[in-house]
């Protein structure tokens, strides 16, 4: 579909200009110029890599662990409930940074990410959820 | 096969550890060594040491005390730092792969460390992390053996599930086993202490031994802690010495705990079986005396005997041929060694090794340097208590291979030297006596060599098997004295060979796994007896014609032996199955047990070999069963599929209170708001209304208010704009925001949203938004503009920008404006919008993540348009053609 043409004359290059008597840092188009842009702060995947050491140390466990009731329950609170806590964590801390901080820059990849290490996480818990069931329910059955 | 000297030294160092424990300041009271380990106490070392030689793997489980009677057993806390240096000794063990954890019992047992490598690096901090733990323990009330005793038992079973290892259980009490009435701390329940007892006696101590389980009990039998009690308490101090006295049947099978103490009690298969593994009772009621008893112990289990010396100081004696190593146990903490050269030594040489360790000097000779001949020994203190211990650094080493049932085989080896240099030479003795013998499946024992063996230490012999079981335990062992009569401590070594049957014979495949059977009325385990017909020939397999066909069951976590009921139920011929070359038949087995347990049974079946080539040459052949067995647990299914389904959801609650707690608009300080009238230029993209750049003021942006997070939210300015947040029915799926124009028309933003909310946004009644609302911009558009816009060529609307105000930056405004009209694609999507509203109704909007925030919204103003309506023509795409 296309609409007529637009009307003759018309610049395509030239988008805004500045109000007459702007100050001069208006006359600078293309480029932003924060006075305080050393204070821009970017979001940091801190909680990204919680996440992994959550997945790491519940993959070591769910190896070593055999059918340990204690570290199978250590295991499934670091996955997926770690994993989880973490991703929560991560949208406080750039939901509040957004509202309390207008230099702040979020990275909405980062709960992407992480809500993909969750879905890990759920595979991961397995191993841990079945020797939970096994030695609670062989408890709870006799 | 090798003692090897590294592990030999590690046992060593563990068991020092052990007595560390006992060595405390008090005055040396060495002299009464008159608690010595008994027989099977020493047997429980001998095992444990070959069978860390054989695996070079061991779990250690301690097991400690922490009733409050340690308040005056222990007031200083001593155990913790005794623990702990045994901690810290099994961390030098070098070349066996170490694991520990430990628990408490006092009123219930309670797991403070579960399974955790040991290693030289970690061994200071699992001791200090030991130390600390057992410090504050001395508030229980109870002294219940039983509650500790099955929970480590547990933690042992748990663990050796994991891998092959010997397993050891170090069990440090203070007291008998005691247990108060239920709603009175001060009277014993007598009859609670007698079923704990009945049940320890006949069912866990069993269990333990049966599982090869070296129980290493430690009484804490404080004698002046003791007395105080009995005058204060003496009916406590007598219930509690009736509950000591049931340690050492506990842990030895039977026997009493004091030689002038009367009933003899006995718990378990008394005795022993070979192949169970005994525990041992260690009583520390002088803590020197039990630290030199201790250090006897641990030199014994390296291969050294204690010899008899005289109590003079200073201390002469001879090392005869024959000794390599030799050491000294002293309490004396400042002395002179010399040898028969005149060469001296002290703590600071560094061709001797001493170690010392709570009051207790060990000092260790050879095998580095020449020790034949006179030793001077003299010590500065004044009345020193020494213990001498020779070492002949010999080993055995058995040559592994494949014997053959009913058919004679080679068996060899040899006697070596595994610490010193040197050959070997049994003619340096004064006697010498080498024995291997065949431990069978029940326990007994076959001699295979009795003293057939050179003077350079070589042994062969001729070795036929009678019985079959796959593999056979060869336990070969040689004792030694020197020429003036000193015995030394007999080598021992355990070896697997692995037996076969001959060719012509039938045989039969190993282990017969019989299914679970669970305790429950009728139940019945069934198995397979798998029989393969001779490779050449043929032949019969026959089962004993006697009750139960002879089934013997070797090993089992409760005693129910009588129990067991086992039959055939397929056809046999005169209780024989024929089977000709290259056959192979199945015998069902069947076995019912009305005692329940949870435990892994191993069993053998006895059967007859035989060959139609040999008709006088029957071979006997034990097969193994493997049963395992388990309680009954009904509903046992259905609890797990509960708790599998709970641990899914929960987590999915979890992550959907998260979904709907961050389903909100993120509002916040300092928004600010800008309408700009515009108009989008298919080429020239967003203007003013004249095609001319826009001109950016920064009165244009008007605060809008500081507000909480909400999940909707109208902005009443014109245009009037709600904005609403929603939580995806999927747990995984990320919540998403949305505006629409509150006067109809229609409204475009740039913002990404999942695929599967195409239809939700395709016709531009609604459109996706940020959560920041600080980020957030639409081109608002009404219905009239929209038609216009095909006749004109462009559209006119409404810019709506929102922004966070960046206080003192110069240029917010106009950046921000800018970043906006940058955006490409907004006139493909205005295209979009167009086609899709001409033929897709708006779709029936998903409930919103929550609604009390908007309170009562007013309903939509009259005659606003719910659809798109008929769009002009020109905005409907072509007809195919």
């Amino acid at each position: 579909m296309s609409l007529p043409p637009p009307p003759p004359g018309s610049s395509s290059n030239e988008f805004l200009l500045p109000p007459s008597g702007a100050p001069s840092g208006f006359q600078d188009f293309g480029v932003t110029n924060f006075s305080r842009r050393e204070e821009v702060t970017h979001a940091k995947p801190y909680f990204i890599l919680l996440c992994v050491l959550f997945l790491v140390i519940s993959i070591i466990l769910s190896a070593v662990g055999g059918s340990s009731t204690w570290i199978a329950l250590i295991g499934y609170l670091l996955t997926p409930f770690g994993a989880t806590l973490a991703l929560g964590m991560d949208l406080l801390y750039q939901r509040r940074s957004i509202a309390k901080n207008p230099w702040f820059v979020a990275n909405a990849n980062f709960s992407k990410i992480l809500r993909i290490q969750v879905l890990i996480a759920y595979l991961i818990m397995i191993p841990h959820a079945l020797t939970i069931a096994s030695n609670f329910s062989a408890y709870l059955a006799h | 096969m090798k003692i090897s000297r590294k592990v030999s030294s590690a046992v060593a160092l563990f068991l020092i550890a052990i007595q560390c424990a006992f060595v405390g300041t008090s005055t040396a009271r060495a002299a009464d060594l008159h608690h010595d380990l008994s027989a099977t106490g020493t047997r429980a070392f001998t095992d444990l040491t070959r069978c860390i030689n054989t695996k070079k793997a061991l779990n250690v489980y301690y097991l400690v005390d922490e009733s409050d009677s340690l308040k005056q057993t222990d007031p200083n806390q001593s155990r913790a730092n005794i623990l702990a240096s045994s901690v810290r000794a099994l961390g030098g063990f070098k070349g066996v792969n170490i694991k520990y954890a430990y628990g408490f019992f006092g009123d219930a047992f309670d797991p403070v460390k579960s399974w955790t490598q040991l290693t030289p690096q970690t061994a200071d901090a699992a001791a200090a992390g030991l130390a600390a733990d057992v410090r504050p323990r001395n508030q229980k009330q109870n002294t219940n053996w039983q509650a500790g005793l099955e929970g480590a038992a547990a933690a042992l079973k748990s663990q050796s599930q994991s891998g092959d290892a010997c397993q050891a259980l170090i069990w440090l009490t203070d007291g008998g086993l005691w247990l108060h009435e239920q709603n009175n701390a001060g009277t014993m329940d007598a009859n609670a202490v007698t079923r704990a007892a009945a049940t320890l006696c006949n069912s866990t101590m069993e269990s333990l031994r049966a599982s090869n389980v070296s129980v290493l009990g430690v009484l804490l039998n404080n004698e002046g802690a003791l007395a105080a009690i009995a005058k204060s308490n003496p009916t406590y101090y007598g219930q509690n010495l009736a509950g000591m006295q049931l340690m050492r049947p506990l842990l030895e099978g039977t026997g009493t705990l004091f030689s002038e103490s009367g009933e003899v009690r006995s718990c378990g298969t008394v005795p022993i079986p070979t192949n169970y593994s005994p525990g041992a009772l260690l009583i520390a009621q002088d803590p020197i005396a039990l630290a030199l008893q201790f250090l006897i112990l641990t030199s014994g289990v390296e291969g050294g005997t204690q010899v008899q010396i005289p109590g003079t100081n200073p201390l002469d004696f001879r090392i005869e041929p024959g000794v390599r190593k030799f050491r000294l146990l002293t309490t004396s903490s400042s002395w002179t060694l010399t040898n028969s050269s005149g060469t001296k030594f002290d703590s600071h040489s560094p061709t001797i090794d001493v170690q010392s360790t709570n009051g207790v000097s060990q000092i260790t000779v050879g095998p580095n340097i020449p020790i034949v001949g006179s030793w001077n020994f003299n010590s500065q203190s004044a009345n020193p208590t020494n213990r001498l211990i020779l070492f002949s650094g010999l080993g055995i080493t058995l040559n592994s291979g494949t014997l053959t049932a009913g058919q004679d085989g080679e068996l060899s080896g040899a006697v070596t030297v595994v610490e010193g240099t040197g050959p070997v030479d049994l003619s340096l003795y004064g006697s010498h006596h080498f024995t291997v013998q065949a431990v069978k499946s029940d326990g007994s024992i076959q001699n295979v060599i009795n003293d057939t063996i050179t003077n350079d230490g070589k042994f062969k012999t001729h070795f036929k098997p009678d019985e079959n079981q796959g593999s056979l335990e060869l336990r070969a062992s040689l004792t030694l004295t020197t020429k003036s009569g000193q015995a030394l401590l007999p080598i021992s070594i355990s070896s697997w060979l692995t037996v076969k049957v001959p060719s012509d014979y039938p045989t039969v495949m190993i282990p017969v796994k019989m299914s679970k059977l669970v305790e429950k009325k009728g139940a019945l385990s069934t198995g397979l007896i798998q029989l393969v017909g001779p490779k050449k020939g043929s032949g019969q397999v026959c089962f004993k014609e006697q009750a139960n066909l002879g089934i013997v069951i070797t090993r089992d976590s409760v005693n129910r032996k009588s129990g067991y009921t086992w039959k055939i139920t397929d056809p046999l011929q005169n209780n024989c199955k024929s089977l000709a070359s290259g056959d192979t038949v199945s015998v069902k087995l069947t076995v019912s047990n009305p005692t329940g347990a949870d435990a892994d049974v191993q069993a053998s079946i006895p059967v007859v070999l035989k060959s139609d080539a040999h008709a006088n040459n029957d071979i006997a052949f034990s097969a193994a069963i493997q049963l395992p067995t388990s309680l009954n647990r009904p509903g046992y299914i259905w609890w797990s599929l509960a708790i599998i389904i709970l641990s899914i959801l929960l987590p999915l609650a979890l992550l959907y209170f998260l979904n709907w707690q961050s389903a909100k608009l993120i509002i916040g300080f300092g928004i600010l708001r800008a309408v700009y009238k515009v108009r989008l230029d298919q080429n020239q993209g967003i203007t003013d209304l004249n095609g001319s750049q826009l001109v950016v003021e920064a009165s244009d942006f008007e605060l809008v208010g500081a507000n909480e997070d909400l999940r909707a939210y109208r902005d009443d300015r014109k245009p009037e704009l709600l904005f609403t947040s929603h939580i995806s029915r999927l747990p995984l799926g990320q919540p998403w925001h949305e505006v629409t124009p509150e006067q109809g028309g229609r409204i475009i933003t740039m913002v990404p949203y999942p695929s599967r909310l195409n239809k939700r946004f395709q016709t531009g009644d609604t459109a996706p938004a940020q959560a920041d609302l600080g980020n957030f911009w639409a081109l608002v558009v009404t219905e009239s503009q929209v038609k216009k816009a095909q006749e004109r060529g462009y559209l006119e609307g409404e810019l709506v920008i929102y922004k966070r105000d960046r206080f003192s930056t110069t240029d917010q405004y106009v950046d921000r404006v800018l970043d906006v009209v940058k955006t490409s694609g907004i006139w493909e999507r205005f295209e979009v919008i167009t086609q899709f509203a001409s033929t897709s109704p708006l779709p029936s909007a998903e409930p919103w993540a929550g609604g009390s925030d908007l309170g009562d919204l007013p309903p939509p103003p009259p005659g606003a348009p719910d659809s798109f309506g008929t769009p002009p023509p020109g905005f409907l795409p072509p007809p195919p053609n």
